[in-house]
């Protein structure tokens, strides 16, 4: 890549400002401590581990192998105190930088000692991101450092460009896992495979996960699997396009919200992360247009305060699952934030499209067009009569459309029975639909259509054509006994005479011929 | 100056919002219908061996590594759609519909070729020409709409011709209507393993006299198909041809549901709604913006 566009992407692509920041830093720190919770809901809350034994404590390779097991509840109560003190000195911008490192350190002791007890969840974006954000100076505006004349003002954007980067990485490498796993052989479903994992072992039976009982097809299932590799393996491409990082982006809160509404399943932490390349300094623009930002009392008091609250009492956002009961792990909140987070997705494109049609354009000469498009138009009628003259009328797309233009000639065409062992063959001519010999047999599971399956019986004295029809008989039904009738319709005395003939009976290898048909 | 066909084009006819905003989504239903035939048709073809007897560029070239590569096929599709409709590469659509068009001769190689995608393909056909003939949005828009009117008359119309060459005007016989009414029960019959007759297939097998009259109307709708040339003509005939096609469904049960969608969006003023819609936006916007200079502090 040539350097200038690198210093392009990295110090231009995802511009900010002071406020634009200062604002997202807020954001944050007000997900963190209403949505998420530390301390009190069930991801977040690193208290529990001081109960379990040290034969429990099994830490992945790391630095947590230089320990010997679980520290005691004080350890953790330590740690939920300082988190809760670090965020809320986040949201007020009271020593930004140092609270920065605070939470992503603490935040990583607490998760290092969770993944210890076996389940590794994928929460290392939430976590890095106060490391990197501390770099782009987010407490330049709208803080106590700001007032206290602590910071300087200057911010850097280089910090989204990297997180874009680790984003973008981290997805890659999910999608590579699926990509390398199979995920894309048509053969296997996967995220129907995994759905119906979580549906009947694990139990997670809530809001739409019922869809996976449905009959869908084939093709929708890997439609999805491939949908979802292709996103998550695009998304590294696309950290170096701004543009397309953000449409991506958008597409992964849309595929959040659909593994919590179809899997219960949430990552409701990573929005946060993907909402920093949301447009932050138009937010601020708009907020400072609209509100005089004048805080005249004193708002340090407000750390110890809110820090005890939320200590002891979590969040008051928490209330809204009692409003509703999963048999799942999803909470209430979780879901709404996540259609929350594709409300805006949504209200985001809408803006963006009615800006672009809104758009004034003014209309270039039409002489000019309208020749264009004559001439245009006369070359291609030219190629579409010499495709279709020279292709017996057919050259998709084009084509002289003739189906139905020979009325009233007989046709033929090609229905299957299936015989029991004590059903007797007989070739004779049938006439009328009541008499039809054994069982009704319906093509539709096989996936054939009759369109398909006349002229390949019709030509089956062809050795390749009943190669074709043997394989396929043999193919799906194996050891049944399905009788092959030619149906004729013709017009006869003025009325429709329509004639079943058997022509030939399938079983396993064997191919019967009627005598008077036989090749 | 208006060389050729005035109303097909309307280039100097300034462009709306509403018709800017209904282009784009008919241009994604195409797109995506034709993706999800590309898809159906791959899906087919890998439980082929080898393709029996392929149609057009199939004849010249080997196709029989389409049973394996089927699919792949369908991701540069989409690839292309993508390209297409960013408007990053002009000949995007072109090459989709040279990729659709080998797909469909190696799907359709054992002997009948239905007619349910022909019609998706040509407002494909449309958009690429188009694409490739303009440079300019607004000219492109324009032209692949003027391409499509152009092609559905087109089609419709030879179908008509195509039945007076091949039987004449007895064409409308009834007897033949209830001929090909068996024909679909039959086909029925092979499909599901049951039989079952609708309303209006008891109607059309017992009167030969409502039969006649049906094709007649069928076939004369199939003729006037051209008149959507023309501007004054074009939603009339386009909502007959989408009744042709409710009428074809209901007796003889041939579902050209993606066509019949492509006849309706077309007839339907989804642009004058979509200009509604949008104006309602910016009335709501205005009315807020007076709310607010009402409630102004003095």
């Amino acid at each position: 890549m040539n350097p200038k566009r690198i210093d392009l992407w990295l110090f231009e692509g995802f511009p900010v400002t002071a406020y634009g920041l200062a604002v997202y830093r807020i954001a944050y720190a007000l997900f963190v401590l209403l949505i998420l919770d530390p301390g009190h809901s069930a991801y977040f809350n690193f208290r529990p581990l001081a109960e379990l034994p040290d034969s429990f404590f099994l830490p992945p390779p790391g630095p947590m192998q230089l320990l010997g097991g679980f520290p005691p509840s004080w350890f953790f109560n330590s740690l939920h105190v300082a988190l809760d003190l670090s965020l809320v000195a986040l949201l007020l911008g009271y020593r930004t930088q140092l609270a920065s490192w605070l939470i992503g350190t603490l935040f990583l002791i607490g998760f290092g000692f969770l993944f210890s007890a076996g389940k590794i969840n994928h929460v290392l974006l939430f976590v890095l991101l106060p490391w990197l954000m501390s770099f782009t100076n987010w407490g330049a505006a709208w803080s106590l450092d700001a007032r206290q004349g602590r910071t300087r003002p200057e911010v850097a954007s280089w910090p989204l460009a990297l997180l874009a980067l680790l984003v973008g990485f981290a997805l890659f490498t999910a999608g590579f896992t699926k990509l390398i796993g199979g995920w894309l052989d048509p053969t296997t479903q996967a995220t129907q495979g995994h759905w119906l994992k979580q549906y009947f072992i694990v139990g997670r039976q809530d809001l739409l996960a019922e869809l996976v009982t449905y009959p869908w097809p084939v093709g929708l299932w890997e439609l999805l699997d491939w949908g979802t590799v292709f996103l998550e393996l695009g998304f590294l491409p696309a950290a170096f396009v701004p543009r397309a990082f953000r449409l991506f982006l958008a597409g992964m809160v849309g595929f959040h919200l659909s593994t919590a509404l179809l899997l219960n399943i949430t990552f409701v932490q990573n929005l946060i992360v993907y909402a920093a390349f949301l447009n932050w300094n138009a937010v601020a623009a708009w907020l400072k247009s609209r509100f005089s930002i004048r805080v005249r009392v004193p708002v340090l008091p407000l750390l110890p305060i809110l820090t005890a609250l939320f200590y002891f009492w979590g969040s008051p956002l928490r209330r809204i699952d009692r409003l509703a009961t999963f048999h799942s792990d999803l909470s209430l909140l979780e879901v709404l934030t996540n259609a929350l987070g594709f409300g805006v997705v949504l209200v985001l494109a809408l803006q963006a499209g009615v800006r672009r049609l809104k758009k004034i354009h003014f209309p270039v000469p039409t002489a000019f067009l309208y020749r264009r498009a004559f001439r245009g138009l006369a070359l291609w009628v030219g190629l579409y009569a010499l495709l279709v003259a020279t292709h017996t009328g057919e050259f998709w797309p084009m084509s002289v459309f003739p189906m139905f233009s020979q009325a009233g000639k007989p046709w033929t065409r090609i229905v299957v029975r299936e015989l029991t062992e004590t059903d007797s063959l007989s070739w004779n001519p049938i006439e009328g639909w009541t008499t039809l010999p054994g069982q009704a047999f319906a093509l539709k599971p096989t996936g054939i259509t009759p369109l398909d399956l006349t002229p390949l019986v019709l030509r089956a004295q062809d050795s390749m054509h009943l190669a074709t029809l043997r394989l396929w008989e043999r193919t799906y039904f194996e050891n049944r006994r399905l009788l092959v009738l030619q149906a004729q319709g013709k017009l006869s005395e003025g009325d429709v005479q329509v004639t079943f003939t058997p022509l030939l009976l399938l079983h396993g290898d064997t191919v019967i011929w009627n005598p008077q048909r036989q090749p | 100056m208006k060389p050729g066909w005035p109303d097909l084009f309307d280039f100097e006819r300034p462009e709306t919002s509403g018709e800017r905003l209904f282009f784009r989504l008919f241009e994604l239903f195409v797109v995506s219908s034709l993706l999800w035939h590309a898809w159906e048709w791959a899906t087919f073809l890998s439980s082929l061996e080898a393709p029996l007897q392929p149609t057009g560029l199939g004849l010249y070239v080997d196709l029989s590594w389409m049973t394996a590569a089927g699919r792949w096929l369908v991701v540069v599709l989409g690839g292309l759609f993508a390209l297409g409709l960013g408007r990053r590469w002009r000949p995007a659509y072109l090459m989709a519909l040279l990729l659709l068009h080998l797909l469909y001769a190696a799907r359709f190689s054992l002997g009948k070729t239905p007619h349910g995608a022909h019609l998706l393909g040509l407002m494909l056909l449309s958009f690429g020409i188009s694409a490739l003939l303009f440079r300019d949005a607004y000219a492109y828009r324009r032209a692949a709409l003027g391409f499509a009117y152009f092609f559905i008359g087109l089609s419709y119309t030879l179908a008509g011709i195509s039945k007076l060459v091949a039987t004449g005007p007895a064409w409308v016989n009834g007897l033949h209507l209830q001929l090909w009414t068996y024909e679909k029960m039959v086909d029925s019959l092979a499909l599901t393993g049951s039989l079952s007759i609708n309303f209006l297939q008891h109607w059309v097998l017992m009167q030969p006299a409502w039969a006649t009259l049906l094709l007649g109307g069928a076939l004369a709708t199939e003729l006037c198909a051209i008149a959507l040339w023309w501007r004054a003509f074009r939603r009339p005939v386009l909502f007959a041809l989408f009744v042709l096609h409710a009428g074809i469904y209901a007796v003889l049960q041939i579902s050209f549901h993606f066509a019949a969608a492509v006849l309706l969006l077309l007839a339907l003023p989804l642009d004058k709604w979509l200009d509604r819609l949008l104006a309602w936006q910016a009335l709501k916007k205005l009315l807020r913006s007076f709310y607010q200079r009402c409630h102004k502090p003095i």
